[in-house]
Formats: structure tokens, sequence, C-alpha cells
């Protein structure tokens, strides 16, 4: 069995120092991969860049041009001098600055972010709030028949895409009933069709994995005991719930990661301002900068939503603790 | 002068959401009286006011012309910024602007203009010599690594000699006449002197002061840029149809990728003008309280540009064969709008010193015998080959307006003369890459000019290149005698000698003239398209019902 350790014990902070290191390495990692992978794409930003902005074939332009071109954007040198360069300017928080739009990586990142943030918050409260109240009325639906079709639902809302449930969404509430907009990020009636097309695929799995640890709890011996004690069905499901919300809380930890992806989807589809937007137009045209600041953001998002998940395990689990396990 | 290849560049989600959408939305907009109804109110008299809400299909890369020439880049900035001159549409003819007056000298290396007097920015300061000569020099200083296109317009530049205020002398180090249909572009549209004296990445976010009819008031190159009308204005070209600040008190445009989300837009009334409709929707909107402008773009037409290093393509009777072995008319019916017209010359009948020429044809008994003489038999397949070679090509094209459909009926039409075409959709990164390493035989390709010197920036041995095509020194000398000749009869006849040239041995296969085509409102009136069939939105004006 575990040993039981105080919040602020010694074993805490040995985890959570462990834990920001874990997080430190995994951003390096994304950062270096990211790095090579666009570094190694057959073609080059410059000549994306001098094809988009006048319409001529990439043989057009001599070499005096690209080679210009190359050294206005500081990708004229070696690999490694590049990425020494280019960590060493991360090192000092600096993002660097778009190939494409020529704005400070940061800029475009402060602009775009918290409309993100925003569509990602609400999503996951949504998300939840759909997720495990469905859970909840499979776990206190006691008719099979109706358990087993709710129970078919979580499969069903996660195989269909964000992107399909966001054109549904447009076709019926923009240009059917025309009561909310179709794209933009103005105020909060634009959130509403983009929140509920993200939530919907998220909310799936959680209530897939609360239901199934609620029903799992219920058949559980104790839950015998106390229904023998003369609890309610109702006070029964509160004990269960509290049993079964760690794996759901888990897993709303790696959903968060995973938003960026449904960011980028949705955001497209709803032409709203965000890192989503953003990621598209910066992959389409290899702005290294950009594409490396997001790859770090998204490792951020996540390793944060993990670290957050695995400190609050043990506050809402309270079998669960940080301490390393003494034999 | 630019690019629609930055168009819908995504293949997938527009597809799917076409296909999500398209049945209901036409259900939709037909049973929809509202719409319709605000069609049949037409007053004649424009009325002042209103939002005019546009849709655009990329993001803005970056906003400033000098730097960047892509169509949404120039959508916007043409109404924030004039230009010196401006082409009429119709006959191709430069007509005053900024400038009252222009004399051009004997060999076309200088260019003497005359600035209307008492024009302002809209940050207070005069338009005059100094700076339209600040805003050359800039150009020139930003070089080709910045503004590639606007250089090429101003190539051979050498400086601008203020005379006075209002006069100025463009002079050039060698004779270039197409600087002169170049000043009617935005690309090389006037900003204040204090403006063109900022950082090119400040301009390009958006910090732009023009003396257009319309300013800059919020600038989200994702999503939405907006404009208010200038209030001060009151210099427009003889070519618009009014005097003073423009008709609408704001111009709205909307970055909108999916283009059945736009479509829908424009149906339920988020929008009032679509820039780049689908073709299968123009039937949608015509007639039904919405209607479709369009007008074939100037410069070169869409075309198979040859890759004439390619060893399948070095027999000039093959390429020729290939020429004539495509049906343009079926082409165009089959998957293009009543705007689209078959190629008839290398240039769109748009563009100034257009002539048709008859090596442009369809005669399928005569592709086959020139591949028959040069010993191209057909197997049992079908497809020809010899000496154990297929004859198979491979092109490559970008997502844009039709190009998968178009690629679909040529690789059928050439199938029938026996000719294997395998065809490649490309992203823009995919399209540098085949592009750079020339590892094709054809390119789709066009160029948006009203300028004969087109055919040089692409053709010229000594510029693009791009057929990777030997120097040909007669070739070479026409595209350069061209850009030399004042004297419209004389440029006529060179350029029609360079054309001969290029069909007979058949730098480019040339295919369909392409329009530029807006869906529209009803509510919108005196919606045009200028020389470079772009949008000026000086003029219009809405009539909401």
């Amino acid at each position: 069995m575990s040993r039981r350790s105080g919040a602020g014990g010694p074993g805490v902070g040995r985890y959570l120092a462990g834990r920001i290191g874990q997080t430190v390495l995994v951003l390096w990692g994304a950062h270096a991969v990211s790095f090579v992978l666009l570094y190694l794409l057959p073609s080059d930003a410059v000549t994306i860049k001098l094809m988009g902005s006048t319409g001529l074939e990439a043989g057009s332009f001599d070499p005096q041009t690209l080679a210009t071109a190359r050294e206005e954007l500081g990708v004229d040198s070696s690999i490694w001098s590049q990425y020494v360069a280019n960590l060493g300017r991360l090192l000092h928080g600096d993002l660097g600055i778009s190939y494409q739009r020529g704005t400070t990586v940061s800029s475009l990142l402060g602009e775009a972010l918290p409309h993100t943030l925003l569509l990602a918050g609400s999503t996951i409260v949504l998300a939840v709030v759909l997720g495990i109240g469905l859970g909840a009325v499979i776990g206190y639906v006691r008719r099979p028949g109706l358990r087993e079709a709710l129970l078919a639902v979580p499969p069903l809302a996660v195989s269909v895409p964000a992107f399909a449930i966001g054109l549904v969404l447009i076709q019926v509430f923009a240009f059917r009933l025309r009561v909310l907009p179709s794209s933009g990020t103005d105020g909060l009636s634009s959130l509403v069709l983009p929140t509920v097309a993200l939530a919907v695929p998220l909310a799936a799995p959680i209530a897939q994995v609360f239901a199934k640890g609620l029903l799992s709890s219920l058949d559980q011996p104790y839950i015998d005991t106390v229904f023998a004690k003369g609890a309610s069905r109702t006070q029964v499901l509160r004990h269960a719930v509290l049993n079964s919300i760690s794996p759901t809380l888990a897993l709303v930890g790696v959903l968060v990661g995973g938003l960026i992806g449904g960011a980028v989807i949705t955001e497209t589809v709803f032409t709203r301002e965000g890192i989503g937007t953003l990621t598209v137009s910066a992959v389409q045209s290899q702005d290294l900068p950009v594409v490396q600041a997001i790859v770090l953001i998204s490792a951020a998002a996540y390793a944060l939503a993990t670290l957050l998940v695995d400190v609050l395990h043990p506050v809402i689990d309270k079998r669960v603790t940080h301490a390393r396990a003494t034999a | 002068m630019s690019i629609l290849r930055s168009i819908a560049r995504r293949a997938m989600l527009p597809a799917l959401g076409a296909l999500i959408l398209a049945p209901t939305l036409a259900a939709c907009s037909a049973s929809d009286p509202a719409t319709s109804s605000a069609a049949t109110s037409v007053s004649d008299a424009p009325k002042d006011g209103g939002t005019l809400n546009v849709g655009l299909n990329a993001a803005l890369t970056c906003l400033d012309p000098h730097q960047n020439a892509s169509n949404v880049t120039i959508y916007v900035s043409r109404n924030i910024a004039d230009s010196l001159t401006d082409q009429d549409p119709g006959t191709g003819d430069l007509k005053p602007w900024l400038a009252e007056k222009w004399e051009v000298n004997d060999d076309a290396t200088a260019i003497t203009f005359h600035l209307r007097p008492g024009i302002t920015f809209t940050d207070g300061t005069p338009l005059d010599s100094a700076a339209v000569k600040a805003n050359f020099d800039s150009i020139k200083q930003l070089g080709n690594a910045k503004a590639f296109l606007a250089n090429s317009y101003l190539s051979d530049y050498d400086t601008t000699e203020v005379v006075d205020a209002t006069t100025f002398v463009v002079h050039f180090s060698k004779p270039n006449i197409q600087f002169l249909q170049g000043t009617s572009t935005v690309t090389l549209g006037i900003f204040s002197a204090a403006n063109v004296a900022k950082s090119a990445d400040e301009r390009c976010a958006g910090d732009l002061v023009g003396s257009g009819p319309f300013s800059i008031t919020s600038y989200k190159p994702d999503t939405e840029i907006d404009l208010a009308k200038n209030p001060a204005y009151d210099w427009p070209s003889e070519l618009r149809t009014h005097t003073g600040a423009a008709h609408l008190d704001a111009v709205d445009f909307k970055v909108v990728t999916e283009n059945g989300v736009r479509s829908g837009q424009l149906s339920s009334g988020a929008l009032d003008l679509d820039t780049i409709p689908l073709t299968e929707d123009l039937d949608r909107f015509s007639g039904n309280g919405f209607s479709v402008v369009g007008r074939p773009y100037p410069g070169l037409v869409i075309n198979l540009g040859v890759n004439l290093s390619r060893p399948l393509l070095q027999d000039v009777d093959v390429r020729r064969a290939l020429l004539v072995g495509i049906d343009r008319d079926s082409l165009v019916s089959n998957v293009l709008s009543k705007f689209d017209k078959p190629a008839t010359g290398v240039l769109s009948s748009a563009t100034p010193f257009y002539s048709a020429d008859d090596q442009i044809r369809y005669d399928p008994t005569q592709a086959e015998s020139l591949l028959d003489a040069a010993g191209w038999v057909k197997g049992s397949d079908g497809i020809r080959s010899k000496d154990g070679q297929r004859l198979s090509l491979f092109l490559y094209f970008a997502t844009f307006r039709q190009s998968a459909q178009v690629a679909q009926v040529l690789q059928q039409q050439l199938k029938a003369i026996g000719v294997e075409l395998k065809v490649q959709e490309a992203t823009p990164a995919q399209a540098a890459e085949y592009s750079a390493n020339g590892d094709y035989d054809f390119s789709y390709s066009y160029f948006i000019r009203a300028d004969p010197d087109v055919l040089k920036a692409n053709f010229s041995t000594e510029y693009s290149n791009a057929s990777h095509a030997q120097p040909d020194e007669k070739l070479d000398g026409l595209l350069d005698l061209q850009a030399t000749q004042s004297d419209p009869a004389a440029r006529q006849k060179t350029v029609d000698e360079a054309q001969k040239i290029l069909l007979d041995q058949v730098y480019l296969i040339p295919l369909f003239e392409f329009a530029q085509l807006v869906t529209k409102s009803d509510a919108v009136h005196d919606f045009t398209l200028d020389g470079t069939s772009r949008l000026n939105l000086y003029d219009t004006w809405l009539d909401r019902a």
C-alpha cells in the first residue's frame, strides 16, 4: 500500500520537480522535431512566399532574388547554425518573426490565443456537462433496453467529425433559422455553434468512460451494503459517482491536448480568429517560426493539462497519493 | 499580375462541405420570399449609406499591394489606394486618374506625368510629385525579394525627377512601355510619403495610408478587414460614374474559406457579394434575387505550360499534335461557365494587343496523323508507344476553380488521340517542388495582367522562361522589342509575331479564358470590375428593401 503524505510534504515537491523536468523535456523535443520536419520538407518557405505574392512559377526567380530573400528571412545558413540561432532566440523568450506575415510571432499568437482559449474553455465546460450528464443518466436508467440505447449514443457521436457537425449546425441555425451567425469572432453568439461542434465529439468519450465507471461501481459489493442501509438510488449514485470520477478526469486531461487539433478544423469551418486558422495558413505556407510556436503551445497545453489532472487527482480521490510507494 | 493559385487550397473540406450543403441550400434559397422580393424593388437613383459585406475565400498574407499581388490583397487594397492612370476594361485604353495627362518620349525611356492638383491622402498630406517619387523609390529599395511584381513593372527604373509639385518625369535606363499599364494597377498604387517610409512589415500588417475612396478601419487578415469611406474623396477617374465620396459608408471583407458556407451566407443575406463562387453554384444565383457578374481576366489564358526540357516533348510534332488534339469548346461547355471562353490566342480577349491565331484549333485527325508520322503507334490499350516507350505525360495543377475537372476532361480528350495524361493535384508546397525541380511535362498555368508584356515576363529566356526553353534569339528579341514600342500598331505587329512563334513551337497549349466571377445580391447596384477584372467599389451602392 502507498504511504500517505501531507499536501506540502517533500514527496509532492520532488514529484512536481520531476514533472516540470519532464515537461521541459517534452517541449524541447517537440521544438526539435518540428524544426527538423519543416527543414526536411522539399520545398522552401522563400519560394512559396515569392510564388504566393507574385503568381509566378518557382523557376521565375533569379538566384540573386532567392538569395536575398533567404538572407532577409535568416534561412541562408546551415541547418545547425539555424537550429542554434532558433533555440537561442527561444531561450530568450523570442519566438521570432513570421516568414509570410513579417510580424512577430508573439504578436500573432497574442491576437489569436485569447479567441482559441475562449473557445477551448467553453468547449471543455460544455463537453464535461454533456458527458457527465449523459453518463449519469445512463447510470440512473434501470430499463436494460433504454440503457443499451443510451450507451450507443457516445460511439455514434464520436464517429461524426467536428467539421460535419459544424456544417450541419451552420445549415440549420445560420442559413435556415437565421438565429446564429455562421462565421466570425464577434461576441458570444458567434461562439455558440463552434462550441457545440467541438464539444459533441469530445463529450462522447467522457460520457462513455464515466458511464462505464458508474456501472461497474454500481456492481461493486459495497453498493449492496449502501442499498441495504436504506439509501435511495440517487444517494447510491452519488457514492458511485465519486468513485468513478477519477478515470473521467484523466480523460479530460488527455482530451484538452486534442483541442488544438479540433480548433484547427472548427475555426476553419466557422472562420474564427484563433490558433486554428493561424495553424492552417502557417502550415500551408511553411511559415516555420509560426508553426513551431504553435507546436510549443500545444505541447505546453497538453503537458499542463495532464499535470493539473495528476495534481488534482488525490484531492478528488483520497485513495491516490503522489508520494512514492515505500513497500 | 496575380494569382488565383492561392485560392481554395484545401481540397477535401470544401468538397465535403459542398456535398453536405448543396441540396439543402438550393431548397432554402428557392423558398425564400424575403430575398427574392428585394430583387424587384430597383430604383435608378443611387442611395448613399450602408455596409457592403464581401466574401473572400482566402486569408491575406500581406495587405501592401507593392509587396503582394494575390487576388484577395488586390480586392481590398484597390479600394484604399488610387493609381496614376485607370484602364478602360472595354478598350484597354489608359485614362487619367491621379495624373491628368502624361507624355512618353520617343524611345519610351522617360515618361512625364502631370498630377491633378489638390489631392490629399487620408492622413491629410498632399499627393504630390515627391510622394509619387517616394513610392517608386521605395519599391526599388524593397527589391525583387520583397516586391517582385512591382519591380518588374518598374524594370530598369532609374529615377523619378521632380519638376514641380504636380509634374515629374520617370526615367528608365532601357525602354519600358509596359510601365504605363502598370501605373493603372494597384501594384503601383500610390501611398503617402510618410507611409512608404514605414517598414515593409508594418505596411504588410495593414498600416497603409492611400488617397482612395475608402480607408482601413480594422485589419484581421485571417477573418475580417473593414473599410470606411473617405469623406474627402473627390478624384475618381473618368471611368467612374459619379464624383465625390463613395456611396457606401463601409465595406466589410469577410474571409470565409468554406465555399459552401460562403454561398449559404450569400443566400441567407450575411454576405452581399461573393468574390469566388463555385462554378456549379452559378445557376442557383441567377434571377432569384441574385445575379452573376463575370468578365474574362486579362493576361495569359489558362494553358498547359509545356516543359520543353522533357524527353517526350522534344519532338515539335508531338507538341503540335497536342495543341490541336484538345477540344476547347467541349471543355468549356462541359465544366466551365458561360462567362469563360475557349482560348483563341495566347492572350485573353480582355487583354490589350490580343489577337486570334488559327494555330489554336481542334483537329483530331491532324493530331493523330502527326503522331502516326512521328512513329507513335497505338497499343492494345489505345495508348501510343514508340521503341517501347509509352506516350505518357504528367500534369500537375493547383486547386483552383474547376482545375480538377479540367484535368479530367483533358485526360479523356488526349486518350482519344492515344496520349496518356497523368494528373496530380498539388498543394502550394508540392507545386513549388515540381516547379523548382522541373520533373513535370505540363503545369496548369495562367497569368493576370492587362498588358502583352506578360509574354516577355513568362516566356523570354532572359526572364522567367516558364517553358524551360533553350534561348531563341528571334523570340527573345521580339519580346524585348514590344516593350519599347510606343506606337500601338508597331507593337501589335511584334506581339502577333511573338505569338506565332510561341504557338508554332508550342511553348504553351492555350485552353480557355477564365472569367472573374462574382455572385451578388440584387440589392447591390453599379458593381463593376476594373481593367484587371478586380473589384472597384467606388460607384457601388446598396438598395436594401
